[in-house]
Order: C-alpha cells, then structure tokens, then sequence
C-alpha cells in the first residue's frame, strides 16, 4: 500500500490515493478499503484524489463501484479533490461517478459527513 | 521518436509518464496535459487488456504553419475489432469497462484514427495541437 494512505476520524476512515498508481494497486486498495470499513465499522469514508494525476474511464468505475460497495455495507462515501484539470478532462470525456457525493475539501467533507451520520440515513436524499 | 512496450499494468503507469513529459516539453497548458494524459491512459489500457502486449510510439509533429503537436500511434497484434462504428459508441464496452475508453480519447484529442483487422491487430493514432 506504498500509494496510498488511510487515517481514521472517530466514524470516518479517510483514504488518499496517491499519484501513479496502476490498475492493480487501485484494485488491491479497495479491497483493503472495504476490510478496513468492516473491522472499524466506519460510518463514513472519504475518498481523497487531490493528488491524483487524472481519472480516466478506469479510475472512475472502481471509485463509483468502491462507493456503492460501501453504501450496500451501510456507509457514506465522499470523494474530494477532483481539481480543475481532472474536472474539465472528465466532463469533456462525457465520464461521471455515479452515485457518489463530492465536497470540495476535507473539512466541508467532514462536515457533510459529520451532518449526515448525525441525522441517519433517510436525510441523504434531502442533501 | 520513443517507444514503449506495453506488456502489464505498470506500462499503462510508464506510457502516461512517457506522456507528461513530452507534453510538458511541448508547452500544453496543464489542462491539455490532462487530457492527453488521460487519452494515453485509456488507449495503452485497451492495449493490455485486449491484446496483452504491443507498443506506444510518441513523436512530436511540426506543421508549415508553425503549429506544433504530440501524434502518439498505438500498436498490437490482438484479435483486432469486429465492429469499429459499436467501439466507438459511447457506452459500449465488450470488456467490463465503462464504455468510454475509444469515444473519450477521440473526444480528448485533435485527431484520431483508428484501423483493425480481424485476427491481426489495431493501431490507433491521435494528435494533439498545442493550438
């Protein structure tokens, strides 16, 4: 796991995804990712792609996939940090990542999270 | 003129270092850097996954008018694509992609070709301009 890095916050596991990493490493990173959610029974993860270099057609289905995973083992997922670059890049390729809430920065994640954990699982929808 | 071979999930990794820096010795702003970047991801990754090896040839271009681009040809002996129109449709996968692998390189780049035989390979190529 030399690419990536996970924290955990009280309910929140925190994973940042780190620059050059191959289609294996991102494989084996949420397998790590879904094991971590069961033994700590987090109720939220962030997913931090600030210093990742691009999202491609790849990296975006295993980011929506990692998230509906969660989802279906009863978490919340965030992901942050796209940057501008990745954005453009992204829309013009026509790609999106489903199911998936974005915040700009850790903290409003954190916040979204913090909200949402609070007030359960029905007020998701209202966000 | 370089090249790169493409046999495992860490040459896709190598192609899209190879990338960056020729893009960046070109001068593309960091948005076209993103975008050749990423199309160079998905193309050496439709390498790997549907013909397990070929390569990557990158040059620079310079046009009579001035302008200046990156061709990067992408070259395999795979089992060549059936239906060219249906590869390019965005959506359409027939590994377990999303789809938007071929149609999102067009869209990423200036030009972009692409030739298959059944049973004897694909090469695509793409350029970008630097305007």
């Amino acid at each position: 796991m030399d690419k990536t890095s996970l924290l955990k916050i009280g309910d929140v596991l925190i994973l940042s995804i780190e620059g050059e990493i191959n289609d294996f490493s991102v494989v084996a990173m949420q397998d790590m990712l879904l094991r971590e959610v069961a033994n700590t029974s987090a109720r939220g993860v962030i997913l931090n792609i600030s210093r990742l270099e691009i999202v491609d057609s790849y990296m975006a289905r295993v980011l929506s996939d990692t998230a509906k995973m969660i989802r279906l083992m009863g978490g919340i997922t965030i992901l942050v940090g796209i940057n501008p670059m990745i954005a453009l890049t992204m829309v013009d390729m026509g790609l999106d990542i489903q199911e998936v809430k974005t915040a700009l920065n850790l903290d409003a994640a954190l916040e979204i999270l913090r909200d949402l954990i609070l007030l359960g699982p029905y007020s998701e929808a209202s966000l | 003129m370089s090249r790169v071979e493409i046999s495992s999930e860490q040459d896709i990794v190598l192609a899209r270092q190879v990338a960056r820096q020729a893009a960046i010795g070109l001068g593309f702003s960091l948005v076209d850097q993103t975008r050749i970047i990423t199309a160079v991801s998905e193309l050496a990754r439709n390498v790997y996954t549907y013909a397990a090896r070929g390569w990557m040839t990158v040059q620079e271009l310079k046009k009579n008018t001035g302008a200046v681009g990156l061709e990067f040809v992408f070259e395999d002996q795979g089992p060549g694509i059936d239906d060219l129109q249906l590869a390019l449709t965005a959506g359409y996968s027939s590994g377990n992609g999303l789809g938007l692998g071929l149609s999102g390189a067009k869209r990423l780049m200036n030009e972009f070709e692409l030739h298959s035989i059944l049973g004897q390979g694909t090469v695509v190529r793409v350029v970008k301009w630097t305007k």
